[in-house]
């Protein structure tokens, strides 16, 4: 599934907070939204979920514009994993998810076996059927997270939008998370506060400052270090990660003093 | 996949876990509902029949169910016990059972628009605001109405007010789109003050000499119901129950918050424009007849998710019932605590709610489980 963001403008309390966002995320593809804190991401993901009607502007999806769309239409073909998604009351795992079908029933219809296997299934894609019969509340907030994106998958829509998922995460669960969402074949727009996650997993990088579109393209291409000081005011190192290989994004205070040498590095953690 | 991921994952107690079981973490749930649906139903047929039966005079269930028996198949029976049981006490009861009903669905419904649970007709001032409008009619000449007319004239003027005040409540407690506890409190807390001092000086301007109606409005009470009371309020619960039920998947996925709902296909704006409707509608319903019984939309949907877990399908019949049979019980206790004086039934549920809601209140406050 095809997502287009055609000039998009987004306003909140009549101030303009996205001007004019051209984006466009091909099927199967992993497109990340990057940018300092208040440059527009959230407000742009919202003009997709159909939180935010954008003031300019059209946001197509899979050709059809989204905001023409029946609700339920358009969720049986957008996901999405908002930043502030907590399921509220007193919800096992497996209820939560149940929720992702919401737009596959009518008012009347029972829970049939296709909703049934739809919630095993994203529950075990996400490694979380063991936890199925229990209080969402009871879960840990790496564990949480992934019941959530269980509830986006059950939702069984080719595109997936995500905002920041890996926040408030320890380093373990942001990358079970992040290989997880790449894992899954979907069409992906993911707001990434971390500009070497970004680099790592995305295809595609765009770039937002002030709600307009600072640079966009392959990581490789747009991550540049004086691309990234000139947006994010931090001085960025890029090179190959030491470990996996993959485009990795080191970033230091733009008044840092030089590399420390290794031997004093080997104290400092000696004495600590 | 799922198997090569799971080693990765922090809690690292992943596929080595027992799995719980099958019928979820709710003392209540799948069949299990349906056997508490039909406990409430006869717990509600025996707290009725105990209501008809106990009271100033108590009379052997024989001779209720004979006089019971009598109006609903036809046959004799004596006038005076005709009178106590059919004319007085049977409404009476049923009147309770439908106030419980519609106050804690209301519950239901404003605790779903504001995604919090402390939510309840009198916290939010929308009970206030239904009996300003329900004392409006009489004092713009709305007696002059007679029979169904009147009833339908103060339960719709409750309706508007109580709309009002949950819609200004709703709008004022709002910070940056979203509600806090503190505000949604403070705020109802508020506008409830305003109301009922506009109630109480409509009133005085009415009948000076009058406390009786000043206490009714603030207390609330079942006595002296009469069949006529009873047609409305139960029409217009069963209606916003059946749509409520329609909507339960919808309501379960807005407590998930606004962009999650939105994002799972409900139209979360019609759908809470529809829950203030319907709250206000509720609540005006069952104000106009009983006055202010306070809290129960608090108590009883908090009981009813303690038991079946969050999922509105299955809240909402368990809190109507609930609801009903509580409040049957609570003006049972109201006829015979003090005898043979009648307490009014608000003392008692506002007697019981507000140490709950302080309760409540705190637990959210440390716990921050369900911070809203």
């Amino acid at each position: 599934m095809r997502l287009d963001l055609n000039g998009v403008s987004a306003r909140i309390d009549g101030r303009p907070i996205v001007t004019d966002v051209h984006l466009s995320a091909g099927p199967g593809e992993f497109v990340a939204l990057v940018g300092p804190n208040g440059s527009g991401k959230s407000t742009l993901l919202r003009t997709v979920y159909r939180s935010l009607r954008p003031s300019g502007g059209v946001v197509h999806l899979g050709g059809e514009d989204l905001w023409r769309m029946r609700p339920r239409h358009a969720a049986r073909r957008r996901a999405v994993l908002p930043q502030h998604g907590d399921a509220g009351g007193e919800f096992s795992v497996a209820e939560a998810v149940a929720v992702g079908r919401t737009a596959h029933k009518r008012p009347l219809d029972r829970e049939n076996a296709a909703d049934r296997a739809a919630v095993t299934t994203a529950l075990e894609r996400v490694g979380m059927a063991w936890a199925a019969g229990r209080l969402l509340s009871t879960l840990s907030g790496g564990e949480r997270q992934r019941v959530l994106l269980a509830r986006a998958l059950a939702q069984e829509a080719p595109l997936l939008v995500l905002d920041e998922p890996t926040n408030h995460l320890d380093a373990g669960a942001q990358f079970t998370l992040l290989e997880l969402i790449r894992s899954l074949g979907l069409t992906l727009l993911a707001a990434l506060h971390d500009l070497d996650h970004a680099a790592s997993y995305a295809d595609r990088i765009v770039v937002l400052r002030d709600g307009r579109v600072a640079g966009h393209g392959p990581p490789g291409e747009v991550l540049t270090p004086a691309f990234i000081e000139d947006v994010f005011g931090v001085r960025a190192h890029i090179g190959p990660h030491p470990i996996t290989g993959r485009p990795h994004v080191a970033l230091a205070p733009p008044t840092s003093p030089g590399p420390v040498s290794a031997t004093a590095l080997e104290a400092d953690t000696a004495t600590s | 996949m799922a198997d090569t991921l799971i080693p990765g994952s922090p809690s690292g107690r992943a596929s080595d876990r027992p799995a719980t079981r099958p019928s979820g973490p709710h003392l209540v749930s799948g069949a299990g509902t349906g056997v508490l649906l039909a406990a409430l139903g006869a717990a509600l047929v025996a707290a009725m029949a105990a209501g008809v039966s106990i009271g100033s005079v108590n009379l052997p269930p024989g001779k209720v169910w004979g006089v019971v028996w009598a109006h609903l198949y036809g046959g004799d029976s004596d006038p005076l016990l005709d009178q106590v049981v059919w004319q007085i006490r049977t409404p009476r009861v049923l009147l309770a059972a439908l106030a419980g009903a519609g106050l804690s669905v209301a519950g239901v419904a404003l605790q779903a628009l504001v995604r919090n649970p402390l939510a309840d007709p009198y916290v939010l001032g929308v009970s206030s605001g239904a009996s300003l409008g329900a004392v409006l009619v009489p004092a713009l000449g709305g007696t002059a109405l007679g029979g169904v007319t009147r009833a339908l004239g103060v339960t719709g003027a409750a309706f508007g007010t109580a709309l009002l005040s949950a819609l200004v409540v709703y709008v004022l407690a709002q910070r940056a789109g979203r509600l806090l506890d503190s505000w949604l409190v403070l705020t109802g807390v508020a506008i409830g003050y305003l109301c009922t001092a506009a109630t109480t000086f409509v009133q005085l301007q009415l009948e000076p000499t009058e406390l009786q109606g000043m206490m009714f409005w603030l207390m609330g009470s079942v006595a002296g119901a009469a069949w006529d009371d009873l047609g409305l309020p139960a029409a217009l619960i069963a209606a916003c129950l059946a749509y409520l039920m329609l909507q339960a998947r919808p309501l379960n996925a807005l407590l998930a918050g606004e962009d999650a709902a939105t994002g799972a296909g409900v139209p979360v704006a019609a759908l809470r424009v529809s829950l203030l409707l319907v709250g206000s509608l509720l609540t005006a319903a069952v104000v106009s007849v009983v006055g202010g019984v306070g809290f129960l939309g608090l108590m009883v949907p908090h009981m009813t998710r303690f038991v079946v877990g969050g999922d509105h399908r299955r809240v909402l019949p368990v809190a109507l019932l609930g609801g009903a049979v509580f409040l049957v019980l609570v003006d049972l206790a109201a006829r015979i605590a003090d005898r043979p004086n009648e307490l009014p039934v608000g003392l008692f549920t506002t007697g019981l709610g507000v140490p709950f809601f302080l309760w409540l209140l705190r637990r959210r406050a440390t716990g921050g489980r369900h911070a809203a």
